[in-house]
């Protein structure tokens, strides 16, 4: 550890050198609100020089002394600036200020996807491009708009779980403003929990890992909320048909600015009048969902930045019995049930810089994710009133992380860029704890059962250097340290990565990309659709924790002025020590003794081609994705030890997403989506069951018996696991925005189709017997065309 | 919501999606001491099939030891009949020719674990929240410790034996939820299945006392099951849980509904082109005593 410290210094000494040129650093924000733009692209004219700004929005571009320097910037969905700084400023922040080009839409040119970037594999749409996206209800979902992209898939239908290149959902670390998040998904995974208002910029990484990331296998889902604007109140409120939503942000003093969004599910109050009605008043059910994002952000100095974020959301679901009387109508009997789960996270970070080159951040985060289930009653005796009888349980289980890091970043010159950084994170899992309670006028019985607590610990330094060795090639290379303590077990990981670039000319560029991923906590779940019975768990001696190889190339092409982008990318991924439930372990049972529940060392294999075509301005722009996969795993104890597909395999994904602007305040925008069909286990014959039945005498009485066979009717024959495919899916969404300026603010109606032409795609297939005790296979198609509007009113 | 989009869904007959394969020969077969040989042999079928075509032409032998002991003759439909009677802890492998296929299996079969005796606490009753509150029983017998055994445990009861007049004799239903922790592992499914087989990794060598939950046993069985006959059940339980098609359908349905479950094969020990299980028991049955 301490050698690569010393080469790094080195490097870092030896290309410091630059005493002819000069520093020019600044900060790009958004010209109205101040909102810091992130990634956005400077460079001085007439030179090579240039950079793009980070995750604060600053930038520091070195180049030769002149007389005068020309800064042209560039951001997608902005209009392009230029700024001349003469000489005697270059020692000053240059605060570059960009107009926003597609917030009113007149002439919109709104682009679309970024990947202007040398890099492979990072795909980000812009938010203003997903708010128009048509979506299931209406309902706008970050997440999901990913599911759009090549290598890139979404799960069950309508769930917002990303699976990337042959990854599942709890393969991506999810980091909102660097806090990790652990179960991102609402009820069934059909909302995520991101509130579009309140997000300025979401990156996806899908291969080509730089070193300060870790953690995850699969992917890296960058979000970062907004920070408020700086310069006047505004606020927002939206109706939908599934929540409502209300945001607020602005200036709090000169220096502080903040930003507000809570986000509340409607459905839940006819729920609980539909359930009432039906019930007559006995009996209650409802669902409920919010989420709350708060964020203050305080300039300490030109060179300082304080920033605290938290986020808190909250499902529930019940079951509330009213007063009803018992069997004898001599008691009054009450019951209750409910399930709620949600994350807590709270951020808080210091950004500064200590030099011209060299800046830092210290973040210090806390994430937690609890599940609980409850149930209890009452019953009153109605002659005394006298409380008779009393009983409730509940079930918790719960993780939480509490991380220290710090990452400094030191810009040497336009051509090396050093980033080194360490964080510690305590994390402490409590698999299932649960406490009963039961009272009467003899008993009073209390009882607790609980798993183990798995404590864990990791240290992860890493260094990364990002390198131009001349105007065509660009190496980016760094090494990511995990060392791991878990019941007094210690692993170390080093996890190399590098990427390779190469720049022909501003209109190509091929890139090739090797990353090692460890991931430490597996998720128990077998269904992958986001479900708050998901059970994270550290990775243990007996269960490893699992690691993934990745080798990518891409290619990307620009014609028309960076207009129409082509990219095409291949990759190969090897996953070691998977898991997988054992047959027969289900909902009920996965909780308690899960390290004998679940299939360890799987191996896995991922491969695939993704294509993207997009046009990204005009009146039509858009974007054609289309991706070739292969996605198979191998246990020693499933599939007689035989390779077999992932449930999610799926050997082409295509999607066109486009939007045309009909007139200057309308804008229609549909996706079309096609999936081949899950992989699904489905038998290929059957046979009688055994007859394990004997004649007993008892009494006299001859005692005979089919007992096993009335269970179990017949075998099913099955040759393999996935070895059927559901049925192709595809789908067309449409809507269209109607937009318009009022003396205070602007207002949207959204009118959206999901499943346009009502196509019944497959969301499960089971075996039943019909009524004439006929065995059938059934196939339930879940989403019909759903129609939906919503108003948004901003000020 | 899941309520509100299941109720606008649309559910459909999707029997055309199945593939079948070539039917293979189905064999199946238990000898138990003092039980003279039999066994079924079928062709299997299309998965929606309601019958089995029987193979009338199959050369079915027994050896012993690996001596010849049987020849099984076949009878009617899918019955095959022999003339021996096996005896435990003896090695016994079938060898069955169906055409140009030779199939085979190798069981042994296990000596008996004596039950000493079946107590029953209290009888059946509503509690006053109209909670049904079934009999708790406890079987008592000496594991022995010389060799690992596989067990399976049910009981007879009366139809309507509860509250009411006597009926039919069945086999009630175990709570798997609430038999004993020593043998709650083997039986982590969340149904309630008419047996519970079981094995002895937590009472070797003990005096057991065990307890589960069940409606009114007047008679109640132990087997000693052969370690086949045990991953049979166990892996038959196991598929028809996750198929749908047993007879707790709530349980069932929420692990369908969530895809927590997934489709697996049925324990078969045949050698050759066949599936079936070659399988012994022995056993041991007691009246209960109430109490």
């Amino acid at each position: 550890m301490k050698r690569a410290f010393a080469i790094f210094l080195f490097f870092a000494a030896v290309t410091a050198n630059s005493q002819t040129s000069v520093l020019l650093k600044g900060s790009i924000q958004e010209q109205k609100s101040k909102e810091i733009i992130i990634d956005a692209t400077v460079f001085v004219l007439g030179t090579n020089d240039g950079t793009t700004t980070d995750n604060y929005g600053n930038f520091v571009i070195t180049t030769p002394l002149q007389d005068a320097y020309v800064l042209v910037t560039s951001k997608l969905g902005y209009v392009n600036d230029t700024t001349v700084i003469n000489q005697t400023a270059i020692t000053e922040n240059v605060n570059i200020f960009l107009e926003p080009r597609g917030k009113v839409i007149k002439n919109v040119v709104v682009r679309s996807v970024v990947k202007n970037k040398v890099g492979v594999s990072v795909v980000e749409i812009p938010i203003s491009k997903i708010k128009l996206l048509p979506q299931l209800a209406g309902e706008v979902d970050v997440l999901k708009s990913y599911q759009l992209m090549p290598g890139i898939q979404g799960g069950t239908e309508g769930t917002s779980g990303l699976f990337v290149r042959g990854g599942s959902p709890d393969q991506n670390l999810i980091l909102i403003d660097d806090v990790p998040v652990y179960n991102v998904s609402h009820l069934g995974g059909f909302l995520s929990i991101l509130d579009v208002n309140a997000v300025n910029k979401v990156s996806v990484i899908k291969g080509g890992f730089p070193a300060r990331y870790g953690g995850r296998l699969s992917s890296i889902i960058d979000i970062r909320m907004k920070e408020g604007d700086a310069q006047k109140i505004h606020y927002k409120y939206d109706l939908g048909l599934l929540t409502s939503k209300f945001f607020m942000e602005g200036p709090l003093q000169d220096k502080t600015r903040f930003m507000f969004s809570v986000r509340r599910f409607n459905m839940d109050i006819p729920a609980r009048l539909l359930s009432r009605q039906a019930n007559a008043g006995k009996i209650i059910v409802g669902y409920s969902f919010y989420d709350l994002y708060a964020k203050v952000t305080r300039m300490l100095s030109t060179n300082a930045k304080l920033s605290l974020f938290a986020y808190n959301g909250r499902d529930n679901v019940f079951v509330k019995q009213n007063e009803i009387d018992n069997f004898y109508a001599t008691e009054t009997v009450k019951y209750q049930s409910n399930i709620t789960w949600g994350n807590t996270l709270i951020g808080l970070k210091y950004s500064h810089r200590l030099a011209d080159k060299l800046t830092g951040s210290a973040t210090l985060s806390y994430t937690s994710f609890n599940y609980n289930t409850g149930y209890g009653g009452t019953a009153t005796s109605k002659t005394t009133k006298q409380l008779v009888q009393q009983f409730k349980s509940n079930f918790t289980s719960s993780i939480a992380d509490v991380t220290a890091k710090y990452d400094a970043v030191l810009a040497v010159n336009n051509n090396v860029q050093y980033r080194i950084g360490i964080a510690f994170i305590n994390k402490l899992a409590n698999p299932a704890l649960q406490n009963t309670y039961f009272k009467d006028s003899v008993n009073l019985i209390v009882t607790q059962q609980k798993e183990p607590v798995i404590k864990s610990q990791e240290i992860t330094p890493y260094a990364e250097v990002e390198q131009k060795l001349n105007q065509k090639i660009k190496l980016h290379y760094g090494l990511h340290l995990n060392n791991f303590w878990s019941n007094q077990k210690f692993v170390a990981n080093l996890q190399p990565r590098f990427l390779l670039s190469y720049v022909a000319n501003k209109n190509f560029n091929t890139n090739f990309a090797y990353s090692r991923m460890v991931q430490n906590l597996h998720l128990l779940s077998n269904n992958n659709a986001g479900l708050p019975t998901d059970l994270w768990v550290p990775a243990t001696a007996n269960v490893p924790a699992s690691i993934c190889n990745q080798l990518s190339i891409s290619s990307n092409v620009s014609l028309h002025e960076n207009k129409y982008q082509l990219s095409a990318d291949v990759y190969y991924k090897r996953f070691k020590n998977l898991i997988e439930f054992k047959d027969g372990v289900n909902f009920a049972n996965f909780r308690t003794d899960w390290e004998n529940k679940v299939e360890k060392n799987g191996v896995g294999n991922a491969y695939g081609l993704e294509l993207l075509a997009e046009k990204k301005e005009g009146r039509l722009n858009g974007w054609i994705g289309y991706t070739l996969s292969y996605n198979y795993r191998k246990f020693a104890n499933i599939n007689n030890g035989q390779y077999f597909p992932y449930k999610f395999d799926r050997r082409h994904v295509a999607s066109i997403v486009a939007n045309y602007n009909l007139r200057e305040n309308i804008i229609l925008s549909g996706a079309f989506v096609f999936n081949t069909g899950n992989a699904t286990t489905l038998p290929v014959g059957s046979y009688p069951s055994l007859n394990a039945g004997t004649t007993y005498d008892y009494g006299g009485q001859t005692l005979s018996t089919v007992y096993f066979q009335e269970v179990l009717s017949r075998v099913f024959i099955y040759e393999g696991r996935n070895n059927a495919r559901m049925p192709n899916y595809h789908r067309l969404d449409a809507s269209v925005t109607f937009h318009k300026i009022r003396a205070r603010g602007t207002r949207d109606w959204v009118i959206s189709f999901y499943n346009m032409y009502n196509k019944q795609n497959p969301y499960f297939q089971y075996f039943a017997e019909d009524k004439q005790k006929n065995l059938h296979l059934y196939q339930l198609a879940l989403f019909p065309i759903i129609p939906s509007v919503s108003y948004n009113r901003s000020f | 919501m899941v309520a509100l989009f299941i109720l606008s869904s649309c559910l459909k007959i999707v029997d055309n999606r199945i593939k079948n394969g070539k039917p293979k020969a189905l064999i199946n077969c238990i000898i138990q001491p003092g039980k003279i040989l039999d066994c079924q042999i079928n062709w299997s079928n299309s998965v929606l099939a309601k019958e089995y075509v029987p193979i009338v032409n199959a050369r079915v032998y027994v050896l012993k030891n690996n001596l010849p002991f049987d020849t099984l003759i076949h009878q009617d439909s899918n019955y095959y009949k022999g003339h021996q009677n096996p005896i435990a802890g003896d090695n016994y492998e079938i060898k069955v020719i169906i055409d140009a296929d030779t199939i085979k299996a190798n069981t042994t079969v296990p000596f008996k674990t004596s039950l000493d005796s079946c107590v029953m606490i209290n009888n059946a009753y509503y509690s006053s929240q109209q909670q049904l509150f079934l009999p708790y029983s406890y079987i008592y017998f000496d594991e022995p410790s010389a060799e690992s055994n596989f067990y399976e445990i049910f009981g007879y009861s009366y139809g309507g034996a509860i509250g009411g007049s006597l009926g039919g004799l069945y086999t009630p239903s175990i709570y798997t939820e609430e038999v004993d922790d020593k043998i709650k592992s083997d039986v982590s499914l969340g149904f309630k299945p008419t047996s519970v087989c079981f094995t002895d990794k937590n009472i070797n060598g003990t005096s057991t006392k065990l307890f589960f939950k069940a409606a009114y046993y007047p008679l109640a069985v132990l087997r000693t099951i052969s370690p086949e006959y045990y991953k049979y059940r166990q892996s038959g339980y196991v598929q028809n849980y996750n198929s749908h098609l047993n007879n707790d359908e709530t349980v069932s349905s929420i692990d369908n509904i969530l895809f927590t479950a997934d489709a697996s094969s049925v324990y078969s020990n045949m050698q050759g082109n066949a599936y079936g299980i070659f399988a012994g028991f022995s056993y041991d049955s007691i009246t209960s005593i109430i109490r």
